[in-house]
């Protein structure tokens, strides 16, 4: 699960209030380089906002984030993605009007931060992101689409999208939030062996409702409870904690 | 052919310079085509923050006012600096869009767009306190225009004509290279979603701030001219209502389109012109064409005539 | 008390009508996420109206009253027949389209009136001075305050209070959730544009007979609006309030210290905030 000395991302203590309302307690968290760590736990248990504290979009309120040894805990959400943080969101967030191909572009470009202030040189004559989106293209198995525009792809299709977008960024993190909200049943399998094939070169965070999926690919669940963690550990352990069990399901089961 | 002209960039040179040499022809004088080239160039600049970056400025007529201050200033006290001028009201544009641009970019939406009216009132009030610098309400008069070198030849009202369409030209033909680049295509990104575009990585306040910038220094470099125009500078070119004007001109010819913009500002200065002379309440005229585009043509008349072309033509494929 | 203590109690007294100036934009924003860029104009066409109601029928109490339902009644007819259709665009496409209608309520106002400034008489039991100690305080000032402090009451009420003042409050978190409860959201949104127009109307009214009444009333007025909202926080109630005065307190007290200078410390105070309270002083996010 963590790699001895040195983790790959760490949280300590991470936390996020809203005013007085406390979203996130005190998180300790830690990823190695590669693996699936997902995030499970009832609705409001506190999962997106750890994300968006982890991701940049929020700062958090207390606590610290190291990501390969850097302390990226006031970095902006823009900078940590040039670190090698990429995620997704829960509520596919892309560039509508554009295609999938140019959504791809974008994504590549935004890490190589010089080139999106060079406002004297041609835009099609660029190629390297070109190649970085084709070759996204071709992993997803999305090229049939690279002309379509996002706003007219199912929603299947653009959920796949929507992690290309982290794929192009070439990261070393990815945090998916929900990758399969709103899938219907067809379309899960093809996300989860993609997942699958993922946390062999990444490291993965995710958040997901579908337990079935997370308890099949993880290698580690930390299960959230009112903004804390309640237990931690491998799928099977978690999947007989009698304390996990209660907060989701009650106690009959 | 506006497609072609869309993706040739020597075709739109060519448009542009038809623009120019035809200007004094449809306005009748080479005073009032230069007026329309003038803002022209300003409505384009705005063209970048509206419809490539997305931020509605109100600050715009201050970036002009400055320019043609500075002009006025530098000219009055050296005449010898000839064109040079010219570059530094660039670079007067710029600072101040600086300025103006790191206490309002870091709000977003409505409350950017108060921030750059009130600091245009500030630019307003600050050039009324300071008539040492400005003149106030008289404004800086007298202002010595640069030679061009070619009066002897064609006069002195054309030789200005001259200097004015060739900076037209290649201020319009910048912004062109400007959008089709990869900050171009950065700032559309933020303008379409910006939550993405930082997660993605891109300094969203970075960019804006830069295109802020970029405006500045060419809607202060069309000041510099108007001034140079009209040999005085004014006080109204740093009011409200320029900044309104200047708006205008960019949605009626399109948020987007850079050609249109010169027709929003021929558009517009008709207006002024023609029905001023025949009802002085034409602003009502302004008012309704306004919202009319803004309703029923968002795209502006250049966006809906495209628009039009497009549909009867092969759908549209990829932007890149 | 020394001159500036009194420039500044002065000073609230313009605040109070800054105040009831910005208070209707900042609660049309709140509710329905419409930016109006026309208040200023309709500050400017309550000015008028006020001054041509108070001619007619020698009631300046009557011209008051007019300037609010005047503006009102405008208000609710150009939300039915064009505002709302602005709902689902982008805040910078109801902006523009407000802007354009400043263009022409402005111009019809000129076109009725002419299009220069114009005396406004202040009633007479008003047009006196109250002695505070040594220092003259023009009774006008005291009544402004106290129909502002009337009307800032009766928002509070109303919105604190009523079960409309619930509504709208609501409607502020989630209108869609209104229209799900069953109450009639069109409704809800008429009524509050009218108070909100209305409100800008009666500022507009009172300030007449301050200023005169002139065609550019309108432009100086939307800034001001926004600069009070801006510095206030949008959405808020409290926000326009407290900016309001502090808008009205600098300008008075900067026309003591410096006179040419005092429209130019509006801005420079509204920056300084600003920098520090990027969100404004009661803003939510």
């Amino acid at each position: 699960m963590t790699t001895a000395g040195n983790p790959f991302l760490r949280a300590r203590g991470l936390g996020l209030d809203y005013g007085r309302f406390t979203a996130v307690g005190k998180i300790d968290l830690e990823l190695g380089t590669t693996g699936l760590h997902s995030l499970i736990g009832p609705n409001g248990a506190g999962k997106t906002s750890f994300f968006n504290i982890v991701s940049g979009r929020l700062p958090a309120s207390r606590g610290s984030l190291m990501f390969e040894g850097q302390d990226i805990t006031r970095s902006g959400a823009h900078r940590r993605a040039r670190l090698g943080m990429a995620r997704s969101f829960q509520v596919t967030s892309l560039f509508g009007e554009s295609s999938v191909l140019h959504n791809l572009q974008m994504a590549a470009m935004g890490v190589a931060p010089s080139r999106s202030y060079r406002f004297w040189s041609n835009w099609a004559r660029e190629t390297q992101r070109l190649d970085v989106a084709t070759e996204v293209l071709r992993e997803l198995e999305l090229t049939r689409h690279a002309a379509t525009p996002v706003a007219s792809l199912a929603h299947g299709v653009q959920r796949v999208v929507e992690i290309g977008m982290c794929l192009a960024a070439r990261p070393r993190l990815l945090l998916l939030d929900e990758p399969l909200a709103g899938l219907g049943l067809a379309d899960v399998p093809r996300i989860t062996e993609l997942l699958q094939r993922l946390k062999v070169r990444y490291a993965v965070l995710l958040v997901e409702h579908n337990m079935r999926v997370v308890m099949g690919i993880s290698d580690c669940i930390t299960v959230m409870f009112q903004g804390n963690v309640i237990a931690e550990g491998a799928p099977a352990a978690i999947r007989e904690n009698a304390q996990v069990r209660r907060v989701y399901l009650g106690s009959q089961s | 052919m506006l497609e072609k002209i869309k993706h040739s960039s020597g075709l739109f040179c060519l448009a542009l310079a038809v623009f120019a040499l035809a200007m004094p022809l449809v306005m009748g004088s080479t005073a009032t085509a230069g007026v329309v080239l003038v803002f022209a160039i300003a409505a384009a600049a705005c063209n970048l923050l509206l419809g490539y970056a997305g931020l509605l400025s109100f600050a715009q007529g201050s970036f002009f006012g400055v320019g043609s201050y500075v002009v006025g200033i530098v000219l009055k006290s050296a005449p010898g600096a000839g064109m040079a001028a010219l570059l530094v009201c660039i670079v007067a544009g710029m600072v101040v869009a600086l300025a103006i641009g790191m206490l309002s970019i870091r709000q977003r939406g409505i409350y950017f767009v108060m921030i750059t009216l009130a600091m245009a009132q500030l630019a307003y009030f600050a050039a009324l306190s300071f008539p040492q610098l400005t003149g106030g309400e008289n404004g800086l008069l007298d202002i010595p225009r640069p030679a061009t070198g070619i009066e002897g030849l064609v006069g002195e009202g054309v030789g200005q004509y001259a200097l004015i369409a060739v900076v037209f030209v290649l201020a319009i033909a910048f912004l062109r290279i400007v959008v089709r680049s990869p900050f171009g295509r950065a700032l559309d990104a933020v303008r379409e979603n910006e939550v993405r575009a930082q997660t993605a990585g891109y300094d969203v306040q970075m960019l804006k701030l830069l295109a802020f910038c970029l405006s500045g220094g060419l809607t202060a470099l069309a000041g510099a001219l108007y001034a140079l125009q009209l040999r005085s500078a004014p006080l109204s070119n740093i009011d409200l209502m320029t900044s309104e004007t200047i708006l205008i001109m960019a949605i009626l010819g399109g948020r987007r389109s850079l050609l249109g913009a010169a027709f929003g500002a021929l558009a517009m200065t008709l207006m002024a012109e023609q029905l001023s002379q025949w009802w002085p309440r034409w602003q009502m005229i302004v008012g309704l064409v306004l919202i009319a585009v803004v309703l029923f043509a968002p795209r502006g008349l250049g966006g809906a005539w495209a628009h039009w072309r497009d549909r009867r033509s092969a759908p549209a494929g990829d932007r890149a | 008390m020394n001159i500036y203590l009194f420039q500044a109690l002065n000073g609230l007294g313009v605040g109070m009508v800054y105040f009831l100036l910005s208070v209707g934009l900042s609660i049309i924003f709140g509710l329905l996420g419409f930016v109006n860029f026309a208040h200023g104009a309709l500050f400017l066409i309550g000015a008028y109206t006020a001054m041509f109601v108070t001619a007619q029928t020698g009631s300046f109490l009557l011209g008051l009253a007019a300037s609010f339902a005047v503006v009102a009644v405008i208000g609710v007819v150009a939300e039915r027949w064009l505002l709302r259709r602005t709902y689902r665009m982008p805040h910078e496409s109801q902006i523009l389209i407000t802007v354009g209608l400043t263009f022409i309520l402005t111009e019809g106002v000129v076109m009725i009136f002419g299009p220069e400034s114009q005396q406004v008489p202040m009633p007479d039991i008003l047009a006196g001075v109250f002695m505070l100690g040594a220092y003259p305080v023009p009774v006008y000032r005291i009544f402004i305050f106290a129909v502002c402090a009337v009307v800032g009451l009766g928002l509070w009420f109303l919105f604190e209070r009523t079960l409309f003042g619930a509504r709208v409050r609501a409607g502020n978190e989630s209108s869609e959730m209104l229209n799900l409860l069953g109450i009639r959201v069109s409704r809800v949104y008429a009524l509050t544009f009218a108070l909100g127009t209305g409100l800008a109307g009666l500022a507009g009214g009172l300030a007449a007979p301050l200023r005169g009444a002139d065609p550019s009333m309108g432009a100086e007025a939307i800034v001001i609006a926004f600069v009070v909202v801006v510095l206030g926080g949008i959405g808020s109630f409290s926000g326009p309030l407290v900016g309001g005065l502090i808008i009205g307190v600098t300008q008075s007290m900067m026309s003591a210290i410096w006179p040419e200078g005092a429209r130019l410390a509006i801005f420079i105070v509204m920056a300084g905030i600003l920098l520090v309270m990027p969100k404004g002083l009661f803003g939510r996010a």
